[in-house]
């Protein structure tokens, strides 16, 4: 088994940690305000930086024409001050795996002569998936022992305005196309182990619900996000959630991690992992906060016996947040 | 503040989901169906040797009854009914295997990182490890209980026949295996289909080098063929694969499993549990062949027969929450274990009295009367005659009934029907003064009966912001569709709400009160709407549907003539639809969204018989609709479904006005956006 250890850091401390040249930044581009915040610290920072990959995510393009830029990718340039020699990846955002042959086209090249690799990813946009596959991805280039990742919290969620958004909930995402394995974390079952199903708990109970149905694993055992990055949001997952909570047998097994700590989640995760395992497959459902779907990925990453579950929606609210809250950087050394 | 009422209760409904259930759990539950177990005799054996498919909705009891067949549950029940379990394969006649087919694991065995043959041939390698297992696992459980045993000889020899079906170069004679270590040998050729599965979408050309390749057959009818060969207690017992949740299946790996089913081998069968329309396809790998009903099969719909026996279907759910109230000790204790006495029963005739008020015990004159809302919208109809107010004083009398609003609103309608207004007096009086034998009687009463529910909720309509309630044993045992967890759901709300607000002054009242029933009703239509919208691929497209059926519906429930009275059904010949809006409806069927009953015949004779969707009655509280299956949209085209699927909001709402004949309808007319609040 790989060792995948961390802590976490104020952004602002990211040129005590990184050398004044790193060789890649990697981000994303989304309608959200807090889009470019790591690009942002990187440059208030005056660190330079080698290679660029962002992904232009082709329905963040079309969305932005739609609410009037005129023109959507010259924006974004301007936002990440894109040059010739950076790399502006156009991808799918429901394509996670063509994303990524994209993106290992283009990171072979960067990566040929390199040895050690220095590499920054900002993935407060990111969507879950190609978090996953990125990291799978950069877990298996030896040559790299640590990645710095940067988060930028929302100031707030758009709430009932949102445009996809239904009665008082906090909505993200709508439809669905199905609830499936993230490619490269379909675990391994053992065929005499009943299943036991972990969801880090979102504000979207009804997805809950789907990864619950879709599974039907003999225990759920929920995560909430606590402390939350504000007070409220640990009440308003659970109240989200109350479709599987109100099972009794769900709700005993209710545990807790930091919405804002990958590694605290992590630990939980090894917690849950040491006590049940013996028994039950283990599958994961990353639905709360990208903090703790990144702590669930470093922990997929070392027990590949786990699988990694996603409730993929038709569409992604490409607005879901204003603003920005507290930047920080995790520090994951393989 | 009374303290008892502050004492939590256990909602004995809390925890209804099967597939959540433990084995004992299963057992503590369980009900016999007798419904679905008395289909002997149209050649339905669920325990006989010809597979059977059982079909129904989310919720009608599939997993507890396969679950309940599996051997690891018989077992258990057999040990708490019996000593020991050495004559447990004497006293049955088949042992089951449950196998629920995991959705998301199915998808991955399909990608565009492999050719289909290459998951065609891993899936049924892989689908032959885990039912191989599963065998390993039964046998393993009898002898773990005592109900079978046998010397170290013949499992050497079992083992070794297993060995050969898996590798048949297998050839050593020496071995002493015991049917433990075939687990993890079956194991570790599973652990190569994942490690196949996890690398490939980061490799390129990546070759499944793991051998041997199990074809499709081997272990799935070569392991019961050697238990029944080697093991006499075996001999004539079905082993029954209960395969839960067939509909996961693509449609590939469905034609493999559907080849196993046509050529099946006695001693094994199969059980299917599948959501409607969870056949994506009939067809084996074999070109030309198919699964034909009666032939290969016999079918069970769960909907159809549990709906076509309205008493059985409510004495399955009075005993089903009997076991629910038995569970929590404070409702045992007090012996309140009869779910119909605790919902009660709310009739059309007392609902129209607590909405008009009960004028029976006020003492009215004619003035006050002709303030009532309904008798005004009579009086309005003589005017409309031209009959003089004092005409009208002299006729009123003659058409009010204080003892039920609903004939009132019957009288109304006639008027509105153009009835003459001494022919409405000649039917009111015949009816009112018992006159069985007469004409006008039975007329009269033909009309109140296949009209009371509707005028029910025109009565509703003319004293907003009163709402229709939605309460009753009957009610609930309707708005549950034939499906068993919308009545406990159902149950679970009421009794939340009741347990909240009463505490345990709950167990002296003995009756959850009607408006509660009503919330808990209304909380899971709207829970209910709100998932529509996950339903994988047409999500989207199925709730458009629902919410345009649902105006329709509402409308024609205001329809002043009634001329359909409760509308809660279409009808469309589905063959002519496009592919596209045939697969909305199927999947619609599937999430039981929509609910088909038995076609109808067509407007002329030369037409063909027609498909009928009902609304799952579960969204009546929704739309404030009625819960019953009387009336169906008129003149409803195939265009006009496509519509309602498939386009804009802008260009859908002329198709809505026109099916709900609006210009007919007055102010009332709920719009396409007026739905979804709870006391609204």
């Amino acid at each position: 088994m790989i060792k995948i250890n961390g802590f976490v850091e104020e952004a602002k401390a990211i040129d005590q940690y990184v050398d004044s040249e790193i060789d890649l930044f990697i981000s994303g581009i989304s309608l959200e305000d807090r889009c470019p915040r790591g690009w942002n610290i990187l440059k208030e920072k005056g660190i330079k930086v080698k290679n660029k990959i962002v992904l232009y995510f082709n329905e963040v393009i079309e969305g932005g024409k739609q609410k009037g830029m005129q023109n959507a990718e010259e924006y974004f340039d301007n936002l990440f001050d894109m040059q010739p020699t950076d790399c502006k990846l156009h991808v799918n955002i429901y394509d996670e795996i063509s994303g990524l042959m994209e993106f290992e086209k283009h990171l072979n090249e960067i990566f040929r002569e390199v040895k050690d690799k220095k590499v920054v990813i900002d993935f407060s946009i990111m969507i879950k998936p190609y978090l996953f596959i990125l990291l799978k991805y950069l877990q298996d280039i030896k040559s790299i022992e640590k990645i710095y990742l940067l988060y930028t919290e929302p100031a707030s969620y758009h709430k009932s305005k949102a445009k996809i958004a239904i009665k008082d909930g906090y909505y993200f995402t709508s439809g669905s196309t199905k609830t499936g394995e993230i490619p490269a974390y379909s675990g391994s079952e053992d065929l005499t182990k009943k299943t036991a199903l972990i969801v880090l708990l979102g504000f979207e109970g009804i997805r809950t619900a789907e990864v619950v149905r879709s599974v039907e694993p003999d225990i759920t055992i929920p995560i909430n996000g606590f402390p939350a990055y504000r007070p409220e949001f640990k009440d308003i997952s659970i109240i989200s959630n109350e479709e599987i909570l109100r099972e009794p047998e769900i709700f005993k097994n209710l545990d807790y991690a930091p919405s804002n700590d990958p590694f605290e989640t992590k630990n939980v995760l090894e917690e849950i992992y040491s006590k049940y395992s013996g028994r039950y497959n283990i599958s994961i459902a990353p639905l709360g906060t990208k903090p703790m779907a990144l702590g669930s990925c470093l922990f997929a990453l070392q027990h590949t016996d786990c699988r990694i579950l996603y409730p993929y929606p038709m569409k992604y609210n490409l607005k879901a947040s204003t603003g920005w809250g507290n930047t920080r950087l995790y520090i994951i050394e393989m | 503040m009374d303290e008892n009422k502050n004492i939590s209760l256990k909602n004995p409904f809390a925890g209804f989901n099967a597939s959540l259930m433990d084995d004992d759990e299963i057992i503590k539950y369980w009900i016999q169906p007798q419904i679905l177990f008395e289909r002997q005799a149209v050649g339905v054996d669920l325990t006989g040797n010809i597979p059977v498919l059982l079909e129904g909705g989310r919720g009608t009891g599939k997993t507890m009854l396969l679950k309940f067949m599996s051997n690891e549950v018989q077992v258990k029940k057999y040990l708490s009914e019996h000593e020991n379990g050495t004559n447990f394969l004497e006293d049955t006649s088949y042992i089951g295997v449950y196998y629920r087919f995991d959705g998301p694991s199915l998808s991955s065995f399909a990608d565009r990182y492999a050719e289909d043959v290459i998951w065609e041939t891993l899936f049924k390698h892989y689908f032959e490890i885990v039912i191989g297992q599963k065998y390993i696992a039964m046998v393993l459980n009898l002898k773990k209980h005592g109900c079978l045993s046998f010397d170290s000889n013949s499992e050497k020899n079992i083992v070794l026949d297993i060995l050969r079906l898996i590798n048949p170069d297998y050839d050593s004679k020496e071995e002493n295996g015991t049917l433990e270590s075939l687990t993890p040998l079956l194991q570790k050729m599973a652990d190569k289909v994942f490690q196949f599965i996890n690398e490939l979408p980061l490799s390129k050309n990546l070759k499944f080098k793991s051998r041997p390749i199990i074809s499709s057959g081997k272990l799935i009818f070569g392991i019961p063929h050697v238990f029944a060969g080697r093991i006499s207690k075996f001999r004539n017992k079905n082993i029954i694969i209960l395969l839960d949740e067939y509909e996961n299946l693509l449609s590939q790996q469905q034609k493999i499993v559907n080849t196993l089913i046509k050529h099946v081998k006695h001693p094994t069968t199969f059980r299917i549990g599948t959501r409607l329309h969870g056949f994506k396809t009939f067809d084996t790998l074999n070109k030309g062949e198919f699964l034909m009903e009666d032939a290969d099969y016999r079918k069970i719909l769960f909907e159809d027969i549990l709906l076509s026996h309205d008493k059985k279907y409510k004495d399955l759910l009075k005993k089903v929450a009997k076991k629910r109230l038995e569970s929590a000790p404070e409702f045992k204790e007090s012996g309140l274990l009869d779910i119909s006495e605790w919902l009660g029963n709310l009739s059309p005739v007392e609902e129209a009295l607590n909405v008009v008020g009960n004028l029976q015990k006020e003492n009215l004159n004619i003035t006050k009367y002709k303030e009532m809302k309904h008798i005004k919208e009579i009086i309005n109809e003589f005017k409309k005659r031209n009959i003089s107010e004092v005409e009208i004083d002299k006729l009123l009398p003659k058409l009010i009934y204080l003892k039920n609003p609903l004939i009132e609103m019957l009288n109304l309608l006639l008027l509105r029907r153009d009835y003459k207004t001494t022919d409405v007096v000649k039917l009111f009086v015949s009816y009112i003064n018992d006159k069985k034998g007469n004409p006008e009687y039975k007329k009269y009463n033909e009309l109140y009966n296949k009209n009371d529910m509707a005028l029910l909720f025109q009565l509703i309509s003319l004293y907003r912001p009163k709402q229709k309630m939605y309460a009753g044993f009957n009610a609930f045992s309707m708005l549950s569709s034939g499906i068993i967890r919308n009545f406990l759901e159902l149950c679970y709300q009421s009794f939340n709400i009741s347990l909240f607000s009463e505490g345990k002054e709950l167990l002296k009242e003995k009756q959850i009160p009607f408006k509660n029933q009503t919330e808990g009703a209304e909380i899971r239509a709207e829970k209910f709407f709100e998932t529509i919208e996950r339903i994988p691929e047409y999500g989207n497209e199925i709730k458009s549907l629902v919410r345009s059926l649902g105006a329709v519906f509402s409308a024609w429930h205001k329809d002043p003539r009634l001329k359909e009275p409760e509308v809660t059904y279409f009808c469309v010949d589905k063959t002519s639809l496009s592919d596209e809006a045939r697969r909305i409806l199927d999947t619609a069927v599937q999430w039981s969204v929509l609910q088909e009953k038995v076609p109808m015949k067509g407007k002329t004779s030369a037409e063909p018989l027609l498909d009928v969707y009902a609304l799952n009655h579960i969204l009546a509280p929704y739309f404030k609709i009625s819960y019953r299956l009387r009336g169906r949209i008129p003149q409803f085209y195939e265009e006009d479904i496509e519509k309602l699927m498939l386009v804009k909001k802008g260009r859908k709402e002329s198709v809505i006005k026109r099916l709900s004949r609006l210009k007919d309808v007055g102010k009332n007319q709920p719009t396409l956006f007026d739905f979804g609040g709870r006391g609204k």
